[in-house]
């Protein structure tokens, strides 16, 4: 792979077998995610890419807000406390490395997400419409 | 103490508050928003729109205020303190949360601290902190918005670190414990595939394979009834073993025997520096084994006098460790920096304050509802003494020494002096050539002294860098620099270029290790990457299992793994494609070679 190539657009985001999410953290959004990722959250790509990052981990906005500033400070950060919100309303314990990297100017943070409890979910609605 | 998990209750030696007494239903629910939000502001429309939703009262301004100052009544006798807690903001309210100990706080320290420790004080950590629930957080509130959210949170919270403590527990071969908490794991989640995979583990590993394969098959039921699913492969293949008769420790995960530094923290390997590193970790050990030593370390600024500290606490066992850096805004707060290293080194204790009211000088925290007293410092001192004495082992790690406040100086020369047979050492950093003469610093009368020079050309040798020590001076922050910028870490405009330059950041060895390691199918064993690197399996493992602590691989019981797929996937995508090409070609000779080793593992990753 050329060096310079935007990943976010690239297959290896697209088809990884992990979560993975690429955030807006100034604007609380999510700019990309993967299969895998919409697929832990149980999510369509259009409807996760609406949904605030607050709304993924309601309950821990400060935390979040303090790993993000970790993430600008040093580049990347991780963590094993933080959950997720499923749109079932499950919480999935995780574990989240952020880095950091910059786009067009804009500061972006990669998010890769294991869950811990390799919850399993039921194919969303969607994967049959 | 104040504690979410079960009802809410507040404690205080020997006062205890529980959720009647604090001035009735509002009053309590309150105080339940306000330490929601962790020590943050809520402001008053959010408090009323929580407290009544659509249907306020006539005045629900002066009702909140009312709340609050029966609240407060309640909370504490002492007025002054109870305004210190209950704090009150422009149009906000905030609960001090630094001011006491909050249960939820210390079951996250306790979680987030086991990721970064080895495997037995993990499991000691996840236990302590499993230890703290007593109940669903907010039990008393079973409806209420506010408590909801943060219940479900920390309903996946503790999922987690049963889940961890689990794996602990088998690692440790532990398997009793291990199913224990693998079953209330799978009670919180039915659905959880690693819940029901550890506890078939623990089954067969207790000689119990019937149970195992029977927890299978209803979870496989379950799963297909439920959800229109199967078990992933992982817990099929675990079931093909258990049938197998498979020896089970091939099955374990392997315990994490080193305690693990930041992983931000350190991204090159320390150069140099051994015998000021042993010199360190020997004054240690006598002043564990004889009484408490004080060690200083000196050295001007960029010469790694944080980074020896860093390398030293990974390195320190069976002992308590409390880490503060002294700060030259806070230079006029007396003990801070002492207060915050002996709460690093007692997270987890719960400390109690009656027996050495004159504690609370250095901690004040632990003086939540008693009016507040002035002590004598000799008073202070003998505490902190025989708070010492009580958690030894300990060892107390304070970097930036030069803006340590005066108190904090003079304590550490009194337990110096005071100490005897004490098993303590603490351990300083100072820019002692930036302070002046008369400075209090002066007088301190280290036991051991590390006074650290720039690197020498010979400890720069390794790295291959030409004019590497000409250019740098033998500065180890210049050093890490060059490092840095000639892995452009920092400039990187693109994502796979930071994932990159983190990889790169494990040294020359970690980089070709992970990228050899990307062209193998996933997980993989040792032997095969060190037959395609030529090395020795032995050494390769040792380097595979410390990118494990960097959180870039997995054990995955004997084989590892890459954590996130993506960053093999970025590794993969970077090797040339004549690189590539003579890989497969080593590859698929060593796999002619030898029959253990799949073909159709290795040539597989090389084309997905």
């Amino acid at each position: 792979m050329p060096r310079g190539r935007n990943l976010i657009s690239g297959t290896i985001f697209e088809h990884a077998n992990e979560p993975a999410y690429v955030m807006d953290p100034q604007h609380d959004r999510i700019l990309a995610a993967n299969d895998a990722g919409c697929a832990m959250l149980g999510y369509t790509r259009e409807e996760l890419l609406e949904t605030p990052i607050s709304r993924i981990h309601p309950a821990e906005l400060a935390e979040l807000q303090e790993l993000l500033e970790r993430v600008l400070r040093e580049g990347r950060a991780s963590t094993i406390k933080l959950t997720c919100r499923t749109k079932r309303g499950t919480f999935l314990p995780t574990e989240i490395s952020l880095h950091g990297f910059e786009a067009g100017g804009r500061i972006q943070i990669l998010g890769l997400v294991q869950d811990r409890s390799e919850h399993r979910q039921p194919a969303p609605d969607w994967a049959f419409g | 103490m104040i504690r979410l998990f079960g009802p809410l209750s507040v404690e205080d030696g020997e006062r205890k508050l529980g959720p009647r007494d604090l001035g009735g239903t509002r009053p309590k629910q309150v105080l339940e928003i306000l330490l929601t939000a962790r020590g943050h502001r809520v402001p008053t429309d959010r408090l009323i729109e929580l407290l009544w939703g659509r249907e306020p009262p006539g005045d629900p301004t002066g009702s909140l205020q009312t709340f609050v100052s029966v609240l407060r009544r309640h909370l504490t006798p002492e007025r002054e303190r109870a305004r210190e807690l209950v704090v009150t903001e422009p149009e906000a309210y905030r609960f001090a949360t630094e001011l006491v100990a909050l249960d939820l706080d210390r079951f996250d320290q306790l979680l987030e601290g086991s990721a970064r420790e080895p495997t037995r004080l993990a499991r000691a950590s996840l236990e302590q902190a499993l230890g703290l629930v007593r109940g669903e957080v907010f039990e008393d509130e079973p409806y209420a918005a506010w408590a909801l959210d943060l219940r479900g949170s920390y309903q996946g919270r503790i999922l987690g670190a049963h889940l961890e403590a689990a794996e602990a527990a088998l690692a440790e071969l532990d398997f009793a414990a291990a199913l224990a908490h693998a079953e209330a794991a799978a009670a919180l989640d039915r659905f959880s595939e690693r819940a029901h995979r550890t506890e078939m583990l623990a089954l067969y590993a207790l000689d119990r394979p019937h149970e195992a394969l029977g927890r299978y098959r209803s979870f496989r039921m379950r799963l297909d009834e439920e959800l229109g699913l199967e078990p992933t492969a992982e817990t099929r293949a675990l079931e093909a073993a258990v049938i197998r008769q498979e020896d089970v420790h091939s099955l374990l995960p392997r315990p994490i025997r080193r305690a693990q530094a930041d992983p931000g923290e350190r991204a090159f390997r320390l150069f140099g520096r051994i015998a000021e590193l042993e010199a360190l970790k020997q004054a240690v050990r006598n002043a564990i084994g004889g009484g408490v030593a004080l060690i200083q370390i000196e050295g001007e600024t960029g010469l790694g006098k944080t980074r020896l500290i860093d390398e030293l606490s990974a390195e320190l066992e069976d002992v308590r460790v409390g880490r503060a850096s002294c700060s030259e805004l806070e230079r006029h707060l007396p003990y801070v920096p002492l207060a915050a290293a002996l709460r690093d080194a007692l997270t987890g204790v719960d400390l109690d304050a009656a027996p050495l009211p004159a504690l609370s000088q250095i901690l004040p925290e632990l003086a939540l509802v008693e009016a507040k007293h002035e002590f004598d410092e000799l008073d202070v001192l003998e505490a902190l003494v025989a708070l010492i004495v009580k958690h030894a082992p300990l060892v107390l790690l304070l970097d930036d020494l030069q803006w340590a406040d005066p108190r904090t100086l003079a304590a550490l020369e009194y337990l110096r002096r005071r100490g005897g047979d004490v098993s303590a050492a603490l351990v300083t950093a100072a820019r002692a050539t930036d302070v002046s003469p008369e400075h209090p610093l002066r007088r301190l009368k280290p036991d051991a002294l590390v006074a650290l020079e720039p690197l020498s050309p010979d400890e720069l040798a390794p790295l291959g860098i030409p004019g590497l020590y000409e250019s740098t001076g033998g500065n180890p922050r210049f050093v890490t620099e060059t490092l840095a910028n000639g892995r452009s870490a920092a400039l990187s405009p693109t994502l796979t270029e930071a994932l990159l330059a983190q990889c790169r950041g494990e040294g020359t060895w970690g980089y070709r290790v992970l990228v050899a390691a990307s062209v193998l199918g996933q997980p993989f064993e040792p032997e095969p990457l060190a037959d395609l690197l030529g090395t020795d399996a032995a050494e390769l493992t040792e380097e595979l299992e410390r990118l494990c602590e960097r959180r870039i691989l997995r054990i995955e019981g004997l084989r590892f793994r890459f954590r996130y797929d993506l960053v093999r996937q970025v590794l993969l995508a970077s090797i040339s494609p004549a690189r590539q090409r003579l890989l497969h070609q080593r590859l698929a000779a060593l796999a002619a070679e030898s029959s253990p080793f799949s073909i159709t593992q290795t040539t597989s990753s090389m084309t997905g």
